[in-house]
């Protein structure tokens, strides 16, 4: 038994098809990544999962429990982290947990055990006093994590927990993350940060308006994505940075993909070093005073751009490559 | 940190009712509100007991503390209820307390307690006064003490009113009671000060039949409209798979049968029953008239399980509008009946044509908002508002009216204005009507809005073919297997 399933799940407000046709499975004990633009569809997705919202049409299991059938079972297995959410004035984090902790039902000992090991793995013990309303975005955000966790959830279903924090607590977050996903907890997280999630995710699934178009793992969705062929270099000029967007303009079989600094990112559209040499030749008789110029990784941010592009241009999205340990 | 700092609450109470008080206490609102309150009762009544002549000091001293705590039970303590749920739906705290055993009544439930122990303190604490008063002399011991009751709960009705109305999105809905609570501010004084303190203690004594009767139906009325508002507070903020509506409109139709038994007995005014009824109904209707028109297979499921009696008994009781206009349709239908049966079987019915004007009236004014915001509410969550609008400006446009042509003496002028019910309100107090001719043309109008509004929800219900379908499927527990597109 899967521990999310969603099968042809539809969600419309008004005349906006929020969620199109959805379907996916993620097993136990496993990180998935939701990935996908802004108003792509996985905030309302998530919430679907959470009870938080409902389904227009098609159905959607939590350890296969239906979620809208079955609200109150759902609620007992999952944790919830939404990427903002308020906290109360008058309030201190010990108290804010200690009324999440009543109302999961936790009484006397018990109650005031879980809190302690809640605050302990998060790290909340020295903010104890603190007023809730009060803290920093970090502080706030492994408040969440540790609310959600207060009922010691299978699920753990998390929109876009990272966004917002500066490097240091995002580090302590992904650690979090990984702590939790060695205890064997299912996670599914959206994040636009997809170099971390490929670091933290066994699978990962790409939305774009409303419809999932990848789903796999990071490795398999980089290999996936250099099926369109081609190989990246980061080219560094000395002048004028535009130069390189501008002379790609008139190159065939040369792309450019990103300005950086002093240059950018351009993709040749064949595997054969020789004609990179030759692209590098031509740049340089053309009057470009190159700088730097080496090969780079693909990563996941190129494949996701790629499965966007392809859908934009009217192509199919890849067909995804799943393994057979992710396909589910 | 200490964890036995979170003893302070034992586990019994309500998880809300710890929260809304620990953060009550520690909020300047109450802070503030408590220590003024003390430091004016012991003031004036210092001041009262050493300026005072013995004669009046009492009465003086009574009038002070009903004045205070009548001011802060009646209007302060009620309109810190005023944010109690959209502060949680604006902070995006609400759907994490969904996600607990939290239900959406006891988070209503627990705001509004809260609120209430707080004015229980307050009124605790003029208990001391209360016994300095008595030694000013002429206390009436048992009707104050049932005037500071009837305040008291008084007081935790209209705090239930706004902290049901606090789930609404618009801000000037939320604070409507407000400018009736200011208007009950203004008044309280004169009414206690001058005479009006007497008859007050002598309709709290409870000497009469009459009175007795009357504080009864009265505890009666303020427990159903709390009731009535906390529970519409509930289904504002309830996930829509919980289902809140039928339970509101059955206990109204229960307390309708009560009603109607005990205006049988002969001693019971006839007039009365209509204002009976129509405080019943009110909230039921009024709420079943503006619900979301959003459903769900489990809102379904318990109907279906019924067969064909539950079907048919989902037509009125589900949630939404559409089967709240086939509530409302039956009520009218079976109170026609009603009053058709009495009148045939020779009972003295006491109604005359004036009465059955106002009446339909009344329906006609609770009708046409709720057409009109059928028709053009798009956002299922604005309709309570836009019901609400719609009201409003039928008030303004029976009022402006009439004050116009009282001015001119134009009275024929208010035909004008015959679309709207409300205004057959005014044109059945004015000599040059006749009061048959209002009575068809109150009825006429009334019947177009109803159908106008039965064509409305027939359209609607018919869309919940697909929910049904679902429903009954998830009853069969056999996989959804279609999935053909609702039209959007």
């Amino acid at each position: 038994m899967s521990a999310l399933k969603i099968n042809n799940l539809y969600r419309y407000f008004g005349n906006l098809q929020a969620v199109n046709g959805v379907t996916f499975e993620i097993p136990h004990g496993s990180v998935c990544g939701f990935v996908g633009a802004n108003g792509a569809g996985k905030t309302t997705t998530m919430r679907i999962l959470a009870t938080l919202d409902y389904p227009t049409l098609g159905s959607a299991e939590v350890c296969g429990i239906n979620v809208v059938h079955h609200p109150a079972e759902v609620r007992k297995l999952i944790g919830w982290m939404p990427d903002h959410f308020g906290n109360y004035e008058h309030m201190t984090v010990l108290e804010y947990l200690d009324f999440y902790a009543r109302a999961l039902g936790y009484k006397g000992k018990e109650r005031r055990q879980r809190i302690q090991e809640v605050m302990d793995f998060t790290d909340l013990v020295p903010l104890a006093d603190r007023f809730s309303n009060k803290l920093s975005k970090g502080m706030t955000q492994r408040l969440g994590l540790g609310r959600a966790l207060l009922h010691d959830p299978q699920v753990l279903i998390m929109d876009e927990p990272a966004a917002g924090l500066d490097p240091k607590a995002r580090v302590e977050l992904k650690h979090l993350i990984r702590v939790l996903a060695k205890e064997g907890k299912t996670i599914f997280i959206s994040s636009h940060i997809l170099s971390e999630l490929g670091e933290m995710c066994d699978s990962l699934l790409f939305i774009n308006n409303g419809r999932i178009v990848h789903h796999g793992d990071s490795e398999t969705l980089r290999r996936g994505s250099d099926t369109l062929g081609g190989v990246l270099y980061d080219v560094q000029v000395d002048g004028k940075p535009d130069a390189v967007s501008d002379w790609c303009v008139l190159q065939p079989n040369v792309e450019f993909l990103e300005a950086r600094k002093q240059g950018g990112r351009i993709r040749i559209d064949t595997e054969d070093p020789t004609k990179a040499a030759d692209v590098l030749a031509r740049m340089v008789k053309d009057g470009l005073r190159i700088t730097e110029f080496h090969r780079e990784q693909r990563n996941l941010e190129d494949a996701f751009i790629d499965i966007i592009g392809r859908l934009d241009s009217g192509k199919s999205a890849l067909p995804p490559p799943l393994p057979e340990e992710s396909q589910i | 940190m200490s964890l036995t700092h979170l003893t302070d609450f034992p586990d019994r109470l309500s998880p809300m009712l710890v929260k809304e008080l620990r953060q009550g206490m520690r909020a300047r609102g109450f802070t503030m509100l408590f220590l003024i309150f003390q430091g004016l009762l012991a003031f004036i009544l210092l001041s009262a007991g050493t300026t005072s002549s013995s004669d009046n000091a009492g009465s003086f001293a009574s009038g002070v503390i009903f004045t205070l705590f009548a001011g802060a039970a009646l209007v302060i303590q009620p309109m810190r209820g005023v944010n109690a749920l959209s502060s949680e739906i604006t902070g995006n705290t609400i759907e994490m307390m969904a996600l607990t055993r939290l239900s959406a009544w006891r988070i209503v439930f627990g705001k509004w307690i809260a609120i209430v122990s707080q004015t229980a303190l307050i009124l605790i604490t003029i208990i001391p006064y209360l016994i300095l008063r008595y030694f000013f002399g002429g206390m009436i011991l048992l009707g104050e003490m049932m005037f500071l009751t009837l305040i008291f709960l008084t007081s935790m009705a209209l705090t239930a009113v706004m902290v049901g109305l606090s789930g609404n999105s618009t801000k000037i809905l939320r604070a409507l009671p407000i400018v009736g609570f200011v208007i009950v501010m203004q008044a309280l004084p004169m009414v206690l000060f001058r005479g009006g303190f007497n008859n007050f203690m002598d309709f709290c004594t409870l000497s009469t039949w009459e009175s007795r009767f009357a504080v009864l139906a009265y505890l009666c009325f303020i427990a159903y409209f709390g009731w009535c508002a906390l529970s519409f507070g509930t289904s504002v903020i309830a996930p829509v798979a919980e289902n809140h509506t039928s339970t509101r409109r059955l206990v109204a139709w229960v307390l309708a049968c009560i009603a109607a038994l005990i205006g049988l007995h002969p001693d019971v005014d006839d007039r009365i029953m209509p204002l009976v009824f129509g405080i019943i109904f009110a909230p039921a209707v009024i709420t079943a008239l503006t619900e979301p028109n959003i459903l769900l297979p489990p809102v379904c499921q318990p109907f279906l399980r019924r067969g064909l009696s539950g079907k048919l008994a989902a037509i009125f009781l589900l949630p939404g509008w559409p089967s709240g206009i086939f509530f409302t349709a039956l009520l009218l239908g079976v109170g026609t009946a009603g009053c058709l049966l009495a009148t045939r079987s020779g009972t003295p019915t006491g109604f005359d044509v004036e009465i059955i004007i106002v009446c339909l009236s009344f329906i006609g004014g609770v009708l046409l908002p709720a057409l009109l915001a059928a028709i053009f509410t798009k956002q299922e969550n604005k309709r309570f508002t836009h019901f609400v609008v719609f009201l409003l400006v039928l008030v303004i446009f029976t009022i402006i009216p009439a004050i116009f042509a009282n001015m001119n003496g134009h009275e024929q002028y208010l035909w004008l204005f015959a679309w709207n019910p409300l205004i057959f309100l005014t044109m059945v107090d004015e000599s040059g009507f006749l009061k048959n001719q209002l009575l068809n043309a109150v009825l006429v109008l009334d019947s177009i809005i109803l159908v106008a509004l039965l064509a409305t929800a027939c359209i609607a219900y018919r869309k919940y073919r697909v929910t049904f379908d679902e429903a009954e499927a998830g009853l069969a527990e056999r996989p959804l297997s279609s999935h053909t597109l609702p039209e959007s």
